[in-house]
């Protein structure tokens, strides 16, 4: 690669980081497998850098991320290392319910499969409309809407402290 | 939901990038596009040398001996079982032959190769450490900064959090149910963990001042057989010398809590690192010192240094009277006078640098049987 390639990725990467590696993090839940996600995508745009950098850099990092991660998972190495037992550390040492809610949710959410952590991240997290987020993952709208609810049933499972919650939002 | 979703998700999420990620980014494409050109001149270098190899109608495997044995026996040499009795589960950290571009070689670059025990199968994984676990069901596996433990060749990979970079060794019990790991402590003095292989659960880290102030040549903790004790090689630093090698005090055994239970002297440089070295019925160790290609068989009740052979290094007892060594080359099995009893087809490409781990062959089912020795 050229330097002004070179410079290009690295304005953008920099320009974007915050961004990507957020999503990165919602997607492993674990900053050090975050940061090889992000790596690993941005090594691959980088291989094909001057056409990627006029298309749409975000999307296709979106995508390289969710199928490396969902392949990963899939792959007998570590991409099927289980994320910790262990709650995230707590950030805010308040004792409310609130946070107590949060740490739970974030848990529940280590627990869930990839492929459903990923839709319920595109959309919760990036609010990116079912359409896009087929795109990104390569599927059907109705398979997002189908994994979104799958997710959020998981989710309420593996989280019943959200029941209360669930009925103020109800009412 | 949706609304403390999000806001979950967004607290999660609520950590700074990484520094330099555009840079650390271009040099693992780098390492990539090379490792595409290494990938695709060992295919071809596999296929124009391992073909004509397999189809050669003379190919027997005959016994390519370590060394020549040092300390000859009067005494007859027990005979070796005829049932094959071990299986190479993994062959791990294994680096390649040659560097990759104007990069060094480093512990980075290896790959372990795991036997699925179901399949018969070895797979390749990036790991630096690969150890299985005595049944061949579980391995502890490891990269340089973090382990956990695998579920089979083919499983997934459970995160041990009692691993980092300042691990020293990791050690299967002899039933298989706990990991002994020891580190040098980002504190002083070091000590170690026992986790439950099962659960992940570990138990309190126990602090050692032997691994800080006896440790010269910077040992972990070994099992030792019984399952409720661990040992330990007390070393000393040998001098200034290049040629100095750090001494060999004695083999020291303390009880899970860290208390000590009895000493014995062992004279020399060389060491037992790991529960593979001690024998089946836990009496005797071999200690190695593959630098100077030295193996001392060890009485584990007396201390005295009943057998001396040269060889590279002991993968594990084949039983009760023979071991399994091993050098960059050729792995054999060995009576304690060290005379070569059988040789084993092994690929001398997963010998260079790795660690070769043995698990017994009585029980395997079939598929990963069939490569016993």
């Amino acid at each position: 690669m050229d330097a002004e390639t070179r410079h290009d990725f690295t304005v953008f990467v920099a320009d974007r980081s915050a961004g990507l590696f957020r999503f990165a993090m919602g997607l492993t839940g674990h900053p050090h497998q975050a940061e090889d996600l992000l790596q690993s995508a941005l090594a691959k745009a980088y291989r094909h850098w001057p056409r990627v950098r006029h298309g749409n850099p975000d999307a296709y990092l979106r995508k390289a991320m969710c199928r490396e991660q969902i392949d990963w998972f899939r792959r007998p190495s570590w991409g099927r290392e289980l994320p910790s037992d262990r709650l995230p550390e707590r950030r805010v040492a308040d004792g409310t319910a609130t946070v107590d809610l949060r740490l739970a949710l974030g848990q529940a959410l280590g627990r869930l499969s990839p492929k459903h952590r990923a839709v319920l991240v595109l959309r919760y997290l990036e609010d990116l409309p079912d359409d896009e987020i087929a795109a990104v993952l390569g599927c059907r709208p109705a398979t997002v809407r189908s994994l979104a609810a799958r997710g959020l049933e998981r989710l309420r499972v593996l989280c019943p402290e959200l029941a209360p919650r669930l009925a103020e939002e109800r009412r | 939901m949706s609304t403390e979703l999000r806001r979950a998700l967004r607290e999660l999420t609520d950590v700074p990038p990484p520094a330099d990620l555009a840079a650390k980014s271009i040099r693992l494409a780098g390492r990539r596009r090379r490792n595409r050109v290494v990938a695709a001149a060992v295919v071809v270098a596999v296929v124009a040398v391992g073909v004509p190899l397999l189809l050669r109608p003379d190919r027997v495997d005959e016994p390519s001996p370590i060394s020549p044995s040092v300390s000859p026996t009067t005494a007859t040499p027990p005979a070796v079982p005829a049932t094959p009795q071990v299986v190479v589960f993994a062959y791990a950290g294994v680096l390649p032959k040659r560097p990759t571009g104007n990069e060094p070689i480093t512990p980075a670059d290896s790959t372990s190769y795991l036997l699925d025990r179901a399949t018969g199968e070895y797979r390749a994984f990036p790991y630096v450490t690969a150890l299985p676990s005595p049944d061949g069901r579980r391995f502890f596996v490891a990269d340089g900064e973090r382990g956990g433990v695998k579920d089979g060749a083919g499983g997934a990979v459970r995160r041990v959090d009692a691993y980092d970079s300042h691990t020293n060794a990791v050690d299967w019990s002899p039933d298989g149910r706990r990991l002994l790991i020891s580190s040098v402590g980002k504190e002083e003095p070091g000590g170690f963990t026992v986790v439950d292989a099962e659960t992940l659960t570990a138990g309190p880290f126990v602090p050692m001042t032997d691994m800080h102030q006896l440790n010269a040549r910077g040992l972990g903790f070994f099992w030792a057989r019984d399952g409720r004790s661990i040992g330990h090689t007390i070393t000393a630093a040998g001098g200034e010398g290049y040629l100095d090698r750090d001494k060999t005090l004695a083999i020291r055994f303390y009880d899970l809590k860290g208390k000590t239970l009895r000493t014995i002297g062992l004279t020399g440089t060389a060491a037992v690192r790991s529960t593979a070295a001690v024998s089946p019925d836990g009496s005797r160790a071999a200690a190695v010192l593959d630098v100077d290609k030295l193996v001392r068989i060890v009485d584990l009740t007396t201390g005295e240094v009943t057998a001396e052979f040269q060889a590279g290094g002991v993968a594990g007892w084949y039983d009760a009277d023979h071991l399994v060594a091993r050098d960059d080359d050729a792995l054999v099995v060995v009576d304690l006078s060290g005379r070569v009893v059988r040789s084993i087809p092994a690929p001398s490409e997963l010998l260079a640098g790795s660690e070769v781990h043995l698990v017994r062959a009585r029980g395997l089912p079939a598929a990963s049987a069939g490569h016993a020795f």
